[in-house]
C-alpha cells in the first residue's frame, strides 16, 4: 500500500504533540511544534487534488511563522532572564508567545488562514485538524499564564468571529472552521479558569466533531445541498445527524450543553459577566446556523437526487455507540450523580 | 321497558333520593350534624383530608337534586329517543349529578372547586351537545362566564391559606371581621353570581337553552344555577352587611330584569329561563335580607316546579316538531290534555298559586319582606316582579294552551308519549304538596307574621294586577295601537335583558380582538418584525459578508499584519 507512509507520518504527528505539551523547555516545546507541522504536510498532501497541496502549503507557511514568532518570544525571554529552560515569562515574551500560539491555533483576530487551509482537505485531515491540531497550541497557552487582557480580546474575537461568519457559508468545512472558532473562543475562557475544564471541554469538543465528521465523510459531503441526499430514506442517520449539531451548539439535553455549562459556571463565580453574556448570545448565532443546515432534513421531504448515496447504510456499532453517549450522556450523568 | 341506562339510572338515584329523604328527615328531627374525613395522605405534620359534611340541607338539597335528575333521566328515554349518542348524554347527566353531590356535601373550598369545576365543565358539554354554531356560541358564552366564578373560588383558596386549612365551615363566624374573610366572602358572593345568573352575569342563562330540554330541566333550572345560591346560604355566616347590600340590589334587580324580559320573550324555553332567574334573584335577594332557610325553602320548591315546567316544554317541542316559538301553538290543551293540565298546574305553583308548591315559599318570602326592615325600592321591586311573573304565566298561557291552532296544517300534537308523561307525574305530586310538606317540616314553628291587611293583601292583588296586565298585553291585535313598535328603542332595551347579552359578549370582545388585530398587525408583522428577527438576520448577514472581504485578501497579507502586530507588542512593552 502506498499509502503506508502515512502510518508513520501519524505517529509522529502525535509525538510531536506529546513532546510539545510535556517538555520543560522552550526549546522541546518548540521541537515537538515543528514535528508535528512537518508531519501534517505529507498526511495533507494528496497527488490527485491540487486543492490540497495549496492548503498544505499555505499551512505550512503560516505555521512556520508562527514557530519562528514562538521561536523569537522565547529567545526575548532567554535575553531577559538568562534561564533557557524556564518556563515563567515576561510580560513582552508571553504576549509574544500567545500571539504565536493563537496563531497556530486558528483563534480569531489570527483565523484567516484557517478556513481557507480548511477548505482544501478531505474531512479526516479536516478532523485532525479541528481537534488533534489544537491540543499543543491550547495547553501551553494554558501553561503560560499569558495577560488576561488579550486572552479575553481573543475570546471576544473568537466568539464573535466564529458565530458571524458562519452566516453566509454554504460549504460544510467552512462551517465546520467557523464553528470551531467559536469554539476555541469558548475554549479560551475555560482554560483562562481551570485545567480540568479545559480537558473536559476539549474533549466533548472532538467526541461531537468525530460523530459529525464521520458522517459528513462518510457520505462525502462538502456542502449544505448535498445533505438532502445523504438524509434520504435514512430517518435514523437524519435524527443522529441533527442532534449532534444541537450537541454542538449546546442545546441542553445533549452532552454539549455541558462543558458550556460548566464554562458558564466558572466565568460567572469568577465574575466575567459581560464577557460571559455576550459569548452566550454570540453563541445563538451559531446554533442558528447549526439549525439552519439540519431543519431541512426533517421539515422538508427529501428530494431525489442524481447521485443516489442513499443505499449506504449506517451500521458502525461504534458510531452508533459514540453517538449515543454523546447524545444521552448528560442526561444519564445527572440521573448517575442525582440518584445513585 | 326493556332495561336499560336510563332505566338503570332512574332506579338507582331513586333508591338514592329516598334514602337521602329518610336520613335528611332524621337529621332534622334530631339535630345532626356529621363530618366524615378520609384520611388521603399524611406526610409529617400536613395531611391531606377529604371532608364531608352531612346535615339535613345537604341531604334535603341531595334527595331533592337525585329526585328530580331521575325523572329527568326516565324522561330522556322517550325524548332523546332515536339520539346517536343517547349513553354518552345519560353519562353527561350522571357526571352532573356527581359533581353536584360533591359540591353539596363538600366544606372545604378545594372540594367544593372540584365540584364546581365539574359543574362548569358538564354544563358546558351539555350546552354544547346539539353540535351546531348556536350551541358552540352558548356554550361557549357558559363556560367564559362561569370561569370567572371558578377564578374567584381559586382565589378565596389561595386567601384561606391565612387560616391553616380550607375547611371553610370552621372559620364562618369566628372569623367573620377579618380582613382576609372579607375578601373570601367577598371571592365567594362574585363566584355565586356568576354560577347563579346575577346582575352582570345573567347573559349565559337563555343563553344554554340550546342544550336539550331535558338538560334546562335538570341543569339549567332546578339545580346548578341555584349551586351559586347553596353557597352564598353555606357561607351566609360570614357575609358583612355592605356585601349583603350590594347582593340584595343585585337580586332584586335580577328579578326585576328578567320578570320584565319574559314578558316580550317568544321562545317558550327562553321564558322559562328568564322565569329562572327572576325566581334566582328572588332567592339571593331574601338571603341577603338575612332569611338563608327560607331561600333555601324555595329553592327546594322551585327546582320542583321549574323541573317540572321545562319537562312540559320539552313535551311540547317534542310533539310539535321541534318548534320553540309559542306563537306557533295554541289550543294545546285540546291535543294534550295531560301535559297542559300539569303545564298550568307549574305554572300557577310558580306565580305562587294558594296551596301549590310555590306558595308556601313565595307567600312567606313576601311577607317576610313586608315585615322586614328595607326601604321602599326593594318593597316596589319585589312586589312589582311578582307581578311580573303572574303577567308572563298569564301570557304564556294565553300563547300555548287557549286560543286557535296556529302551528302547521300538518301535525301529530298527542299525549301519547307515556314514558315522557310518566316522568312528569312522578313530579306533579311533588310540585302540589310539596310546598306544604316542606314547610311543615323545614320550620318547627310557624313564621311570627303581623302585617295589616292591607299589605296582607297586597300580594294577591299584585299578583291579579299582573295577570290582567299579562292578558290584556298578549291581547295586542294588530289593527290597536301598537305600544311595542312606537317605543322600539325602550322594549328592545328591555326585551334583551337590558342588553346585557351585549355588553358580555360583543363589549368584551370587539374592543379586545380590535387591540388584538392592530397589534398582530402592527406589531407582531410589523415593527416587530422589522427590528426583530427580519432586521437581525438582515443585519447579521450583512456583516458576515462585510467581513468576508477580508478573507479575501492573500495570505500574505494576513502574515504581514501579524508580523506588524508582533513588532507592535515589542514596541509596547520593550
Amino acid at each position: 500500500m502506498s499509502y503506508l507512509y502515512k502510518n508513520l507520518f501519524i505517529i509522529t504527528l502525535m509525538t510531536g504533540t506529546l513532546i510539545s505539551i510535556s517538555s520543560e523547555s522552550w526549546l522541546g516545546v518548540w521541537i515537538g511544534l515543528e514535528m508535528n507541522l512537518l508531519s501534517i504536510i505529507p498526511l495533507m498532501n494528496n497527488s490527485k487534488d491540487l486543492k490540497s497541496t495549496e492548503a498544505s502549503l499555505k499551512y505550512f507557511i503560516v505555521q512556520a511563522m508562527a514557530s519562528m514568532i514562538l521561536l523569537m518570544g522565547f529567545l526575548i525571554n532567554t535575553i531577559k532572564i538568562n534561564l533557557p529552560n524556564n518556563l515563567l515569562l515576561e510580560n513582552l515574551p508571553s504576549s509574544i508567545i500567545t500571539t504565536s500560539l493563537m496563531i497556530k491555533t486558528g483563534a480569531a483576530p489570527f483565523h484567516f488562514w484557517f478556513p481557507e487551509v480548511m477548505e482544501g482537505l478531505n474531512w479526516m485531515n479536516a478532523l485532525i485538524m479541528l481537534t488533534w491540531q489544537k491540543i499543543a497550541p491550547m495547553t501551553i497557552i494554558m501553561y503560560t499564564h499569558s495577560n488576561e487582557i488579550l486572552i479575553t480580546t481573543v475570546i471576544m474575537f473568537s466568539v464573535i468571529t466564529g458565530g458571524l461568519m458562519g452566516i453566509n457559508q454554504t460549504s460544510l468545512r467552512k462551517i465546520m472552521s467557523y464553528s470551531s472558532i467559536n469554539h476555541i473562543g469558548w475554549m479560551m475562557a475555560a482554560l483562562l479558569f481551570t485545567e480540568t475544564l479545559w480537558k473536559w471541554y476539549f474533549l466533548i469538543y472532538s467526541a461531537m466533531n468525530m460523530a459529525i465528521i464521520w458522517m459528513l465523510s462518510k457520505f462525502n459531503i462538502s456542502s449544505i445541498p448535498q445533505l438532502m441526499a445523504m438524509s434520504k430514506n435514512n430517518p435514523k442517520m437524519k435524527t443522529f445527524f441533527m442532534f449532534n449539531f444541537f450537541s454542538l451548539g449546546g442545546l441542553p439535553p445533549f452532552i454539549g450543553f455541558l462543558p458550556k455549562w460548566l464554562t458558564i459556571q466558572v466565568m460567572v463565580l469568577n465574575e466575567m459577566y459581560l464577557t460571559g453574556a455576550m459569548m452566550i448570545i454570540i453563541t445563538l448565532i451559531t446554533l442558528y446556523f447549526y439549525m439552519r443546515i439540519t431543519m431541512p432534513l426533517i421539515t422538508l421531504s427529501s428530494s431525489s437526487s442524481s447521485l443516489n448515496l442513499s443505499n449506504q447504510q449506517f451500521k458502525s456499532k461504534n458510531m452508533m455507540s459514540l453517538n449515543s453517549i454523546l447524545l444521552t450522556g448528560l442526561l444519564f450523568s445527572t440521573m448517575a450523580f442525582n440518584w445513585i | 321497558m326493556v332495561l336499560n341506562i336510563c332505566l338503570i339510572y332512574f332506579l338507582f338515584f331513586m333508591f338514592l333520593s329516598l334514602s337521602c329523604f329518610l336520613l335528611g328527615l332524621k337529621f332534622l328531627v334530631c339535630d345532626l350534624v356529621y363530618f366524615i374525613e378520609f384520611d388521603l395522605v399524611t406526610l409529617n405534620s400536613s395531611s391531606i383530608v377529604m371532608t364531608f359534611l352531612f346535615d339535613w340541607m345537604s341531604l334535603l338539597f341531595m334527595s331533592f337534586v337525585l329526585f328530580i335528575s331521575s325523572m329527568v333521566i326516565y324522561y330522556s328515554y322517550e325524548y332523546m329517543s332515536g339520539d346517536m349518542n343517547l349513553g354518552r348524554f345519560i353519562n353527561l347527566v350522571c357526571l352532573f349529578v356527581l359533581s353536584m353531590m360533591l359540591l353539596i356535601i363538600s366544606p372545604n373550598l378545594i372540594s367544593i372547586l372540584l365540584g364546581w369545576d365539574g359543574l362548569g365543565l358538564v354544563s358546558y358539554c351539555l350546552v354544547i351537545y346539539y353540535q351546531n354554531v348556536k350551541s358552540s356560541a352558548a356554550g361557549m358564552l357558559t363556560a367564559i362566564t362561569n370561569r370567572v366564578g371558578d377564578v374567584a373560588i381559586l382565589l378565596s383558596i389561595a386567601w384561606m391559606l391565612n387560616y391553616g386549612s380550607w375547611n371553610f365551615i370552621f372559620y364562618l363566624s369566628c372569623m367573620k371581621s377579618d380582613f382576609s374573610m372579607k375578601i373570601i366572602s367577598f371571592l365567594i358572593v362574585l363566584a355565586a353570581l356568576t354560577k347563579s345568573a346575577q346582575i352582570p352575569f345573567s347573559s349565559w342563562l337563555p343563553a344554554a337553552m340550546a342544550a336539550p330540554t331535558p338538560v334546562s330541566s335538570l341543569v339549567h333550572s332546578s339545580t346548578l344555577v341555584t349551586a351559586g345560591v347553596y353557597l352564598v346560604i353555606r357561607f351566609f355566616n360570614c357575609l358583612g352587611n355592605n356585601l349583603l347590600m350590594i347582593l340584595l340590589f343585585l337580586g332584586c334587580f335580577t328579578m326585576f330584569m328578567a320578570g320584565l324580559g319574559a314578558n316580550f320573550e317568544f321562545d317558550l324555553k327562553k321564558i322559562i329561563a328568564l322565569s329562572t332567574l327572576s325566581q334566582l334573584g328572588l332567592m339571593m335577594s331574601i338571603i341577603a335580607l338575612g332569611e338563608p332557610v327560607l331561600g333555601f325553602f324555595h329553592l327546594l320548591t322551585h327546582a320542583l316546579f321549574k323541573a317540572l315546567l321545562f319537562m312540559c316544554a320539552g313535551c311540547m317541542i317534542h310533539s310539535l316538531a321541534d318548534c320553540q316559538d309559542i306563537r306557533f301553538m295554541g289550543s294545546l290543551s285540546t291535543f294534550m290534555p295531560l301535559t297542559c293540565c300539569m303545564f298550568n298546574i307549574s305554572n300557577l305553583a310558580l306565580s305562587g298559586m294558594p296551596f301549590l308548591a310555590g306558595f308556601y315559599s313565595k307567600d312567606l318570602i313576601l311577607e317576610v319582606v313586608s315585615l322586614s326592615y328595607s326601604n321602599i325600592l326593594i318593597y316596589l321591586v319585589f312586589f312589582v316582579s311578582t307581578g311580573l311573573t303572574f303577567s308572563y304565566t298569564i301570557r304564556l298561557l294565553y300563547y300555548t294552551i287557549f286560543g286557535n291552532l296556529n302551528f302547521l296544517k300538518f301535525f301529530s300534537i298527542s299525549d301519547n308519549g307515556a314514558v315522557m308523561v310518566k316522568g312528569m307525574v312522578g313530579l306533579i305530586f311533588l310540585v302540589i304538596f310539596g310546598g306544604s310538606m316542606l314547610s311543615w317540616i323545614l320550620f318547627p314553628f310557624p313564621y311570627f307574621i303581623c302585617l295589616p291587611l292591607s299589605l296582607k293583601l297586597m300580594t294577591i292583588m299584585v299578583i291579579l294586577l299582573g295577570g290582567w296586565i299579562g292578558y290584556l298585553l298578549s291581547q295586542l291585535a294588530i289593527g290597536s295601537l301598537n305600544l311595542f313598535l312606537s317605543n322600539i328603542m325602550k322594549s328592545l332595551f328591555m326585551s334583551s335583558m337590558w342588553n346585557m347579552p351585549f355588553l358580555s359578549t360583543y363589549f368584551l370582545n370587539y374592543p379586545t380582538l380590535l387591540l388584538g388585530g392592530f397589534y398582530f398587525k402592527y406589531v407582531d408583522h410589523g415593527w416587530s418584525e422589522f427590528f426583530g428577527s427580519q432586521n437581525l438576520y438582515y443585519n447579521l448577514s450583512n456583516y458576515s459578508s462585510f467581513f468576508l472581504n477580508f478573507s479575501k485578501s492573500s495570505v500574505k497579507i494576513f502574515m504581514m499584519i501579524s508580523i506588524f502586530w508582533v513588532i507592535l507588542l515589542t514596541v509596547l512593552f520593550f
